[in-house]
């Protein structure tokens, strides 16, 4: 930290964006974090492609089940001898896409909701800071729950028809919506509180004189400064939306079978352990999977927070 | 302060509507409840439909009905419910649980996630305050690495990860423990522990934090000067000031801790109400849903509330009326 403090100073020409970045890249954690993501990512988005095409994470072998790891199947096969290696990668495919597109619309809620309430400020500050507020005190993850269950047949069958809904692409669409509208509530309090900082600026009031709307303002004058924070905070939802649609899916409320979430392997795992044999290979891959990406995810949005905000450190 | 505590005690029972409200819109959005396939008579319909208090229609009804039709319908299901809710305080029968009243699940599965939940989190603040005061004091040594470490992994394994590998490890191949149920002592330990270390890793974390920070002030150094023995600094004087952060924590960690026991109790095989909750929403029991929601909200704002106040006794130049 001093160090770059005295590197700040050296430098005054440097933006203090690039200045943040490069102590971001100091890291070894994020180096660490990076490739682990880096090797996530790129398996999963190989094995999707691949165990999509002609169904192939579906694909049964009922002479073989349950079958140990080999060379032939890495990472052994299932209850109904579907290659397990084929299923975790399809699983983490679609396991990162939830997680990416639940965060996108939690930071398009939350910016849009924090920079409205910060901007205008006054009444309609508290009254939406207020709905925060109480959102923040209750039990989303039943909110979610009722959500997925509520929206999921209706849009089934907008999707599909009414005899043959889609029920797999219904489920993991209302899966993103559901998680991405409760996680929002992080994001708004931090937009606000930088907005109503930053509106009281000379550049603001420059532009409200020369007739800029207050959207007009928010996005070309407010927005650009946030940046930094709202990149930081959307990096720590997205491990939190893989953790929560991980969680669902567990429980048996995610993605339908025979699609594959890291969450439902695991469950099927669980389920199928029992004190004479433990079929390790079942738990063990989709969670070693599942818990490097969360670990990579986390490592990266420290070391972002800490490099852009290095007072925040200790704040959630 | 009286004035303050009676006002959320006010607020409750409004928010406390308006989630019921959106509760019961959000169930009976598709329309449809368990006894809408059913084959019995219609004599034997109308006693079902009056004791469960759900409007029943047969599937071909249901696919001819306008949405302004069903939402009447839904309206006057709701009206039924809360009326019954508000009038006598009855929660109605759960249609899963044949022959139960959602209270008598409620008083059965409640004490035992309640039970399980205060468990885990005493555990967690105790373990948890003692990592991180020992990583705070002696930071870059050894036990502050190994903290280090375990918070970055606790935080990156999902509950149900932890609590198989314990369940693996302590009930199948060291069979320490059963592998589950309910009812004695030991039957507590595993899900308890799997439940308590996510948390634990968080609040050693915190007050690592903390610890770090408050070790670093004027007055500590006051107190040391003076020749305070070292332990009697850290614990008397540093640990209330670095204990705050971990305060305002317990408000959103019990309701994490809730969320977790719906997948401890699966695991675990606890028949806790986060397994009745899951169930009822799987099966449409109208009643046992409500009632479910209604008590986990109940507990979440009521332990805000009481985290609010614990943290102005605390630290009494935190001001109660809305946030800063």
């Amino acid at each position: 930290m001093s160090r770059a403090a005295a590197l700040g100073i050296d430098r005054t020409s440097d933006s203090p964006a690039r200045r943040a970045m490069r102590r971001f890249w100091r890291s070894k954690m994020v180096w660490l974090g990076m490739a682990l993501l880096a090797i996530e990512v790129s398996a999963s988005l190989v094995g999707f492609l691949y165990a999509r095409h002609d169904k192939r994470y579906d694909r049964q072998d009922l002479a073989h089940v349950l079958e140990r790891p080999s060379m032939s199947h890495l990472f052994g096969r299932d209850r109904l001898g579907r290659d397990l290696m084929v299923r975790t990668l399809y699983g983490g495919g679609l396991s990162l896409a939830v997680g990416l597109m639940a965060a996108l619309i939690s930071v398009t809620i939350g910016v849009t909701w924090g920079a409205v309430a910060g901007y205008f400020g006054g009444r309609i500050d508290g009254v939406m800071m207020r709905f925060v507020d109480v959102l923040y005190g209750l039990p989303y993850i039943l909110l979610v729950i009722l959500i997925k269950v509520a929206f999921e047949t209706p849009l089934a069958e907008i999707l599909g028809s009414r005899d043959q809904p889609a029920t797999g692409t219904a489920s993991v669409i209302v899966l993103f919506l559901a998680i991405g509208a409760v996680s929002w509530l992080t994001m708004a309090r931090v937009v606000r509180g930088q907005v109503l900082s930053l509106k009281n600026n000379d550049y603001v009031a420059a532009a409200v004189a020369a007739g800029a709307g207050p959207w007009r303002i928010i996005r070309v004058h407010l927005l650009p400064n946030l940046l930094g924070p709202i990149i930081v905070y959307a990096t720590l939802i997205i491990p939190q939306a893989i953790l929560q649609e991980s969680f669902l899916s567990f429980l048996g409320i995610g993605v339908q079978a025979p699609m594959a979430s890291w969450g439902s392997l695991a469950s099927d795992g669980v389920a199928a352990m029992n004190p004479v044999i433990s079929r390790w290979w079942l738990v063990f891959f989709p969670c070693l999977m599942l818990a490097a990406t969360l670990l990579s995810l986390n490592l990266i949005g420290d070391g972002l927070r800490d490099a852009f905000d290095p007072q925040l450190k200790r704040r959630k | 302060m009286t004035a303050y505590i009676l006002r959320r005690l006010i607020q409750l029972p409004l928010i406390l509507l308006v989630i019921y409200t959106v509760t019961f819109a959000l169930i009976s959005m598709h329309g449809g409840n368990p006894f809408v396939g059913d084959k019995t008579p219609a004599e034997n319909k109308k006693l079902i439909a009056e004791r469960y208090g759900v409007i029943i229609r047969s599937p071909e009804e249901l696919k001819d009905q306008t949405f302004a039709q069903r939402w009447a319908d839904n309206g006057r299901m709701y009206w039924g419910f809360l009326s019954r809710l508000v009038v006598h305080g009855d929660l109605g029968l759960s249609s899963q649980f044949e022959d139960m009243t959602v209270s008598e699940i409620i008083g059965h599965a409640l004490p035992r996630s309640l039970l399980l939940g205060a468990f885990a989190l005493c555990l967690s603040v105790l373990v948890g305050c003692t990592l991180g005061i020992l990583a705070g004091v002696y930071s870059h040594g050894p036990i502050d690495y190994l903290v280090t470490v375990y918070a970055l992994i606790g935080i990156s394994l999902p509950l149900f990860v932890i609590g198989a590998v314990l369940l693996w490890m302590f009930a199948f191949a060291w069979p320490l423990f059963p592998v589950g149920g309910w009812g004695s002592p030991s039957q507590l330990v595993l899900p308890g522990v799997a439940l308590s270390l996510p948390f634990t890793a968080y609040i050693g974390r915190l007050m690592r934090a903390g610890m770090l920070d408050v070790l670093s002030q004027d007055h500590i150094r006051t107190a040391r000067a003076k020749g305070l023995p070292g332990s009697q600094v850290v614990l008397k004087h540093a640990f209330k000031q670095a204990f705050l952060p971990v305060m305002s924590f317990l408000g959103p960690a019990t309701a994490s801790i809730l969320t977790g026991s719906f997948v401890v109790e699966q695991i675990f095989d606890v028949p806790g109400i986060g397994r009745a909750f899951v169930d009822s929403v799987t099966s449409k029991d109208y009643a046992l849903i409500l009632g479910t929601v209604l008590i986990y909200s109940t507990l979440l704002i009521v332990a805000n509330l009481i985290v609010d106040l614990a943290y102005h006794w605390l630290d009494p130049r935190i001001h109660l009326e809305g946030q800063p």
